[in-house]
């Protein structure tokens, strides 16, 4: 498969992702900064496509 | 939770996969239904219900979410269950159908010019979200050609994996945004609620949507010029229903599907080896498909009941409707009337991201389609060139036909999409209907009855959603008739 990120470090990218988006999305609101929120939503959206794909990957 | 055999080890099927034996766990299993959901949200969403919405207003709401409704659980579901209990794809149900291989060459046939025409308009969408990321940095027709022949590169070389956690990732993004939205901006429930239910009811658009302006696509005067393509491309249209049944069978788990394979009709021997405990597993596939087409039809309910609502909240009162050249700008508009001006950028690249994965869902699976119609023609052709080489060929020349369509109306894609949503969504839809009712009810009993008892062929044929088609296609045939009266001068 093109591309392929290593098992272990697919999970870590998820986990990271969520993290950073939650966090972009928490000083984004007060601040003002909608744009740095709505980034943050997609940063942990990808991180949950990430785990969903997993899922789905046999075995 | 797991993807894999359910755990009750002491009562493994020996024909069908292990099948989850609660509702919650039949929750994990879902997955060909948010395909055709993700996969539907596209033109039909972010721009016809949205025009939909901002031209006729809150009453014409229940076009697009009683379409969904229809659609889903009446010729999509139909099409899905085929898969599960032939393990087989719609194209092959229809072989069955007499005058058997008539069928899929008909569809395959038709759907090369629906096709090239619904990836055309698509494609010809995203170069003017492209163009508008750019500043409108020189002519929207290079926009157009540059970033299709990407999806082109894209769908020939396969490599979507990667891309699509990030498609998913702000599909995902752009429907929570647009249903936040959609709830800021709701007017009364009660209104909502009449607009659902005022079913048959039609207006004319408001006066102003009508008027030609530089840059902007207005609506036709007549309504059902708006109306037929929200309902033909809402949760997608025929082509989408054929996809569904791939995916069913792509999973390798629902019921027959585990036996299904493109390329190879399914059949009814593998019931002959059934045992009471297949059977208890197959009544919970096929639970779990049912499952799966509901969370499909609730998703895409959703989804575009949030586009149509903002669209007539928040699009309307500023008279502002999304097409031509200023396709990107008003749709950005909707978002930044109530966001501000920072969430701009973020609104036109989340555009971009849902018009592109559908157009290159679109160039991946219709020359599937096509390829079907080719092997009923010429039943040979996969012996002497491989699937892989076959499907490159066809996406190629489907590609270049699309472009040009593309470049044809790269400045007017409502008008392009209009077309194509009305060819696939209600002509074939229609057809659709007709040939899932003479399945359901005389091909399948027949097949099925050579190797089941009566009480078994009962237990696989669907009642409800067999009458929800017969009401899907009469109210299809009836809109559907109504547009060709008028367009051919017949009807005033």
């Amino acid at each position: 498969m093109p591309l392929e990120i290593p098992k272990m470090w697919r999970k870590r990218l998820a986990l990271a992702l969520m993290v950073l988006g939650l966090i972009m999305i928490l000083v984004g609101l007060p601040t003002g900064y909608i744009d740095v929120s709505l980034w943050g939503v997609f940063a942990g959206m990808v991180g949950e496509a990430i785990i969903l794909q997993e899922r789905k990957r046999p075995g | 939770m797991s993807t894999g055999p359910s755990s009750r080890e002491s009562s493994k099927p020996a024909v069908v996969y292990p099948a989850p034996s609660r509702w919650l766990a039949a929750l994990a299993f879902v997955g060909p239904g948010v395909v055709w959901a993700a996969e539907s949200i596209g033109s039909g969403e972010l721009i016809l219900s949205t025009r939909l919405g901002i031209a006729f207003g809150l009453m014409l709401l229940w076009v697009p979410t009683w379409a969904v409704i229809l659609k889903n659980l009446g010729p999509g579901y139909l099409h899905g269950r085929w898969a599960v209990v032939f393990g087989e794809g719609a194209m092959d149900m229809y072989a069955r159908i007499p005058p058997r291989r008539v069928w899929p060459i008909i569809f395959g046939i038709l759907h090369i010019l629906a096709g090239a025409m619904s990836i055309g308009g698509l494609a010809a969408s995203v170069g003017i979200v492209a163009h508008t990321l750019a500043g409108r940095y020189g002519p929207v027709q290079a926009y157009t050609a540059g970033v299709y022949i990407l999806t082109l590169i894209i769908a020939l070389l396969g490599i979507y994996v990667l891309l699509e956690v990030i498609f998913m990732g702000m599909m995902a993004s752009m429907v929570i945004l647009t249903v936040v939205l959609a709830v800021l901006a709701a007017p009364p429930i009660t209104e909502i609620l009449k607009g659902l239910f005022a079913v048959g009811y039609v207006a004319p658009p408001a006066s102003w949507a009508t008027v030609k302006a530089p840059g902007v696509e207005p609506v036709a005067p007549d309504p059902l010029v708006t109306i037929l393509p929200v309902l033909s491309w809402a949760a997608g249209g025929s082509a989408s229903h054929i996809w569904y049944s791939y995916w069913i069978v792509g999973s390798k788990m629902f019921g027959m599907a585990r036996y299904g394979e493109w390329g190879r009709q399914g059949g009814v021997d593998k019931y002959k080896e059934m045992g009471d405990e297949d059977w208890k597993h197959m009544r919970w596939w096929i639970r779990t498909h049912l499952l799966d087409a509901i969370l499909a039809c609730i998703l895409t309910v959703l989804i575009i009941a949030a586009f149509f609502i903002a669209g007539y909240a928040i699009l309307a009162p500023r008279q502002l409707l999304p097409g031509g050249v200023k396709l990107a700008e008003v749709i950005g508009e909707m978002y930044t009337a109530y966001l501000g001006p920072r969430a701009l950028l973020f609104v036109l690249v989340g555009s971009f991201f849902i018009l592109w994965s559908t157009n290159i869902s679109q160039s991946v699976g219709w020359p599937i389609i096509i390829m079907d119609g080719i092997r009923y023609i010429y039943p040979k052709i996969t012996e002497k060139v491989s699937t892989q080489t076959l499907r490159r060929i066809i996406t190629v020349l489907m590609g270049l036909w699309a472009l040009a369509w593309a470049l044809g109306y790269a400045t007017a894609p409502v008008e392009l999409i209009t077309w194509a949503s009305i060819f696939d969504g209600a002509l074939l839809v229609v057809l659709q209907g007709v040939l899932s009712i003479v399945a359901w009810v005389y091909v399948a009993p027949r097949e099925l009855s050579k190797v089941l008892p009566k009480e078994r062929v009962k237990e696989l044929i669907p009642r409800v959603p067999i009458v929800i088609n017969v009401i899907c296609t009469i109210l299809f045939v009836y809109f559907t008739g109504w547009w060709v009266g008028r367009t051919l001068g017949l009807i005033r």
